[in-house]
């Protein structure tokens, strides 16, 4: 949209900003809202750098004035006196977020793939399934879940926080619209060239769909690392329990807002929240391709 | 065997892995919880179940004194919300699609929370602990000790509740600005520059061309918005699965009612929504 009466203004021949009454209004009240919703989040990061005396200062301080780091140190090493030390539910929550990444990545492309581009029969059939499934809340059927859990004998173990993370209706889902916008002709020339489905799929369509796939990192490494409920319900082995848990205990356990825990608290906060920045930012231009172009648009 | 079974068969095995996991994982479970929710479980084992026809449903309605404003209290919070989603994310897509620097510097911040607000940060910043102040320095920087001296304890109470849901507003609307973003950046530029040389205005290309071809991607947004409030992280999903968890008796089968009657009433809501919005569903933006 063109700038009619705007004054533009240009640093190093790149058009950075064209001045006009509307233009500056918009950008102010973005910035206006853009600060709004980033506070949340440098709150968290301040509150976890306060030391014992502003954690308790009343009002609270928006800006430590002494950043420290001793609520990390309290975080690994004060709760260290636990049975189980912190860093292992880090390394628990990484490692079941990593798994079920990688396998619904696999699991959704390659069931979206069979669908989309081999056309089995009963497909259809399938689709109208996972968009129904798309609509009941997990939550609803905790309990069979669970039994069907119990039943593969996979409770108190890892898998059991992972499988159920696999087959997900909304990865499915975005693997597939993505897919019905590639080319047919790019797939009957690898098998002109003699290339079975299997090499097709991981040479060809794999390559194709990286921004859907980068989504798909993103929203499932999401859900597994925030996952509270999953860990509740399967796990009662402590050295198996992932980063919510741990942080709960933390804050609800005894002594709840304790002098002690309070700083570890805001530092175990902090931790929580920083791997799935770290993973969106990695994502985030293809993330963002997907989400324009997942055929919400045809 | 031909080249198109091959073809059907080859698909089978790839679509197998997802098929195998979703019917342990979503199918079974769904139809289980079902047949749960009508029977009265005799052991733990769940090898005995007695047919109750629809005593856990009526136990949900009348005995249960706690599921119904629970209920409610999600329900009404979703109605008032989802307006409000709408407009901020249809707001704020506009403004974002414009060609205004930083882009995507804008388009990032607004998916934070998406990234964070899965429930668990949420609840740490808004609920218990040491972050339960976290609001409260939100509103303080909106409205100073004197502003609130000033307008007294009620009327800065309600602005104070007024920004704090805006705030909830905001975080909750990451992925239906991103949404309707690329709703309006799929609609054809020469449709504007034919409006424009006919000399309309900006405020007349809104109503006449943005918001037409938006439609789908509207109901959309809101078929999403109610599902992602609803389902995900409410009250009443807490409930039942406390209900069934935690507690001194387990109720496994009566949690399921309450799933069943939850979920039903959340598919007849989109019903409704779908039912409601469909006339103004522009018929050309969805086919083009």
């Amino acid at each position: 949209m063109a700038e009619v009466n705007g004054k533009t203004v240009r640093v190093f021949g790149k058009k950075l900003f064209t001045f006009s009454a509307s233009n500056t209004l918009r950008m102010v009240f973005m910035l206006l809202i853009a600060g709004f919703m980033i506070m949340p989040l440098i709150y968290v990061v301040s509150t976890s750098l306060k030391p014992l005396d502003e954690l308790f200062l009343f009002p609270p301080r928006f800006f430590t004035r002494r950043p420290r780091l001793s609520n990390f140190s309290d975080l690994f090493n004060a709760l260290d006196s636990a049975t189980v030390p912190f860093t292992r539910y880090i390394f628990n929550s990484l490692f079941t977020a990593v798994c079920t990444v990688i396998g619904t990545v696999i699991v959704c492309c390659m069931g979206a793939y069979g669908l989309v581009k081999l056309r089995p029969k009963g497909g259809g059939a399938l689709f109208a399934l996972i968009l129904a499934a798309l609509m009941f809340s997990g939550q609803v059927t905790t309990i069979p879940s669970y039994l069907v859990i119990k039943s593969l004998g996979l409770l108190d173990t890892h898998l059991a926080l992972i499988i159920p993370k696999l087959a997900v209706a909304f990865n499915f889902f975005l693997v597939k619209q993505f897919l019905e916008q590639m080319p047919e002709t790019y797939l009957e020339a690898a098998r002109l060239d003699g290339a079975n489905e299997w090499q097709i799929f991981w040479r060809i369509v794999m390559p194709h769909i990286k921004s859907a796939i980068a989504t798909l990192v993103v929203f499932s490494f999401t859900s597994a690392w925030n996952d509270y409920l999953g860990p509740v319900i399967y796990l009662t082995n402590d050295a198996l329990k992932t980063l919510p848990l741990a942080v709960q205990t933390i804050s609800g356990g005894a002594g709840a807002a304790s002098l002690s825990t309070a700083g570890a608290m805001a530092a175990a906060t902090f931790v929580t929240i920083l791997p799935t920045i770290v993973v969106y930012t990695a994502m985030q231009g293809r993330v963002m391709n997907t989400m324009a172009h997942s055929g919400i648009k045809e | 065997m031909t080249f198109s079974r091959r073809k059907a068969l080859t698909g089978y095995l790839f679509v197998g892995p997802w098929l195998l996991i979703g019917l342990a994982m979503l199918i079974y479970p769904f139809v289980f919880s079902l047949a749960l929710s009508f029977s009265e479980l005799k052991n733990m084992d769940f090898s005995h179940m007695r047919f109750v026809a629809f005593q856990n449903y009526k136990r949900a309605f009348v005995t249960d004194i706690e599921f119904l404003p629970l209920f409610w209290d999600t329900v009404s919070n979703t109605l008032v919300d989802l307006p409000m989603i709408m407009i901020t994310s249809l707001l704020l897509a506009i403004m974002v699609s414009r060609d205004i620097k930083g882009q995507g510097f804008f388009r990032s911040i607004f998916f934070l929370p998406v990234l964070l607000g899965t429930g668990f940060v949420m609840n740490q910043l808004l609920g218990s602990g040491v972050n339960d102040s976290g609001m409260e320095v939100a509103r303080g920087i909106l409205m100073p000790q004197i502003v609130q001296d000033y307008l007294g304890a009620q009327v800065s109470e309600v602005i104070a509740g007024f920004f704090g849901r805006i705030t909830l507003v905001l975080w909750k609307s990451g992925v239906q600005i991103i949404m309707t973003l690329a709703g309006i950046q799929g609609i054809s530029v020469s449709l504007y520059e034919a409006a424009r040389v006919d000399g309309a205005t900006e405020w007349e290309m809104f109503w006449k061309i943005t918001l037409p071809m938006i439609t789908p991607v509207m109901l959309l947004t809101t078929v999403y918005t109610i599902i992602a409030s609803t389902v995900e992280d409410s009250k009443v999903v807490n409930y039942i699965v406390n209900t069934a968890f935690k507690g001194d008796s387990v109720k496994f089968e009566y949690a399921a009612a309450m799933g069943w009657i939850y979920f039903l009433f959340i598919l007849l809501l989109i019903g409704i929504v779908f039912a409601a919005m469909k006339p103004f569903v522009n018929r050309v933006a969805e086919a083009g």
